[in-house]
């Protein structure tokens, strides 16, 4: 139903309603918002980075070709734009030892990630914090949007197999993050 | 190696929880709506920025194209008279008399010269060249018409 609004609302837009593009903007804005404050972490820049995720999907509406959901097509672009961002301020993530990151054993990630207490809960928030882009994002789609691997791909750019890795690298990360952190 | 399929909604609740609470504490800034729809309204104004008119500026986009195609076409109109001119540059110099007449232009005689070039290769195909060569130097020693021209020439010929 609402994936039939999008196109009907796009449909609009195209045809020169520039207002209908506010349904959009209301339906999308909070999600692009969250995703983009978990890329560049801090609130400023990330309301202008969503400024600029929807004035160029508004410019490019007529390109959009359905080929993943409307969702998925501003993400991309609210991806590429806080990617962007981040190459200019040249931040970079925590260096996280890749050995130690695969020392971790998935029974070891899956009780990490498991544990619903409020110390575990807020250790979490914190490690997500220190996550390379892609692996937040990836992260965010997966768990929080729950985005299917294929969604996920189209967003990064990527494979499904890459998202599939990247996705089980990270959880060992955040285990990784918590257990050094104790 | 363990794998992230799609339907593992139970797994990983810790995590889940996170981003949820993480979520949760995100606050919209205030007006942020209204600033970014006044941005696109802006935006809709200012031409070829639409949707709609951007539609039309691939339109006009085409332009260049059809005008590359246009010059393209009569490129290859041109190119052959143009290498024909070239081929025919070759034998300047050449005519045909009609009927006491002489003809030097090479365009209107183009056929008697590709008849002409094709007979001699006709000519050379079907002689030996050294049945050629021995004719050539029977030809130069019957129009050499003394004794004493002749002994030279079949001197240096012998050489």
């Amino acid at each position: 139903m609402a994936k039939t609004d999008d196109t009907r609302v796009i449909q609009q837009v195209v045809g020169g309603d520039v207002n209908a593009f506010a349904y959009l903007l209301e339906r999308y804005e909070a999600k692009v918002y969250g995703l983009v404050v978990r890329l560049v972490g801090n609130n400023v820049e990330a309301e202008d980075l969503v400024q600029e995720t929807f004035v160029q999907a508004y410019t490019h509406l007529s390109d959009y070709r359905e080929e993943a959901d409307f969702g998925s097509w501003l993400y991309r672009i609210a991806y590429n734009a806080a990617l962007m961002h981040l190459r200019r301020r040249r931040s970079v993530a925590l260096p996280i030892d890749e050995r130690l990151a695969d020392s971790i054993t998935d029974e070891e990630a899956d009780r990490t990630l498991n544990e619903v207490t409020e110390t575990r809960i807020a250790q979490l928030e914190e490690a997500l914090t220190h996550l390379a882009p892609d692996d937040r994002t990836a992260i965010t789609l997966f768990y929080l949007e729950e985005r299917s691997t294929r969604e996920i791909a189209y967003v990064l750019g990527t494979t499904v197999t890459n998202v599939t890795t990247r996705l089980y690298r990270a959880r060992k990360r955040l285990s990784l993050l918590i257990k050094n952190a104790q | 190696m363990k794998t992230m399929t799609d339907n593992n909604s139970t797994h990983d609740k810790a995590l889940r929880m996170a981003l949820q609470r993480e979520q949760g504490r995100m606050k919209l800034p205030d007006g942020m709506s209204e600033r970014i729809m006044a941005v696109v309204r802006e935006q809709a104004k200012a031409p070829n920025a639409s949707p709609e008119e951007k539609k039309h500026s691939f339109i006009v986009r085409w332009w260049p194209v059809a005008a590359a195609a246009a010059v393209l076409a009569v490129g290859l109109i041109l190119l052959p008279r143009l290498t024909e001119r070239r081929e025919l540059a070759r034998y300047e110099g050449s005519f045909v008399e009609v009927e006491g007449q002489r003809l030097d232009n090479l365009h209107a005689i183009r056929a008697d010269i590709r008849e002409a070039l094709t007979m001699a290769d006709i000519a050379e195909a079907g002689i030996p060249k050294a049945d050629v060569a021995q004719e050539a130097e029977q030809e130069i020693m019957q129009a050499a018409d003394d004794t004493e021209l002749q002994n030279l020439l079949e001197r240096m010929l012998n050489e």
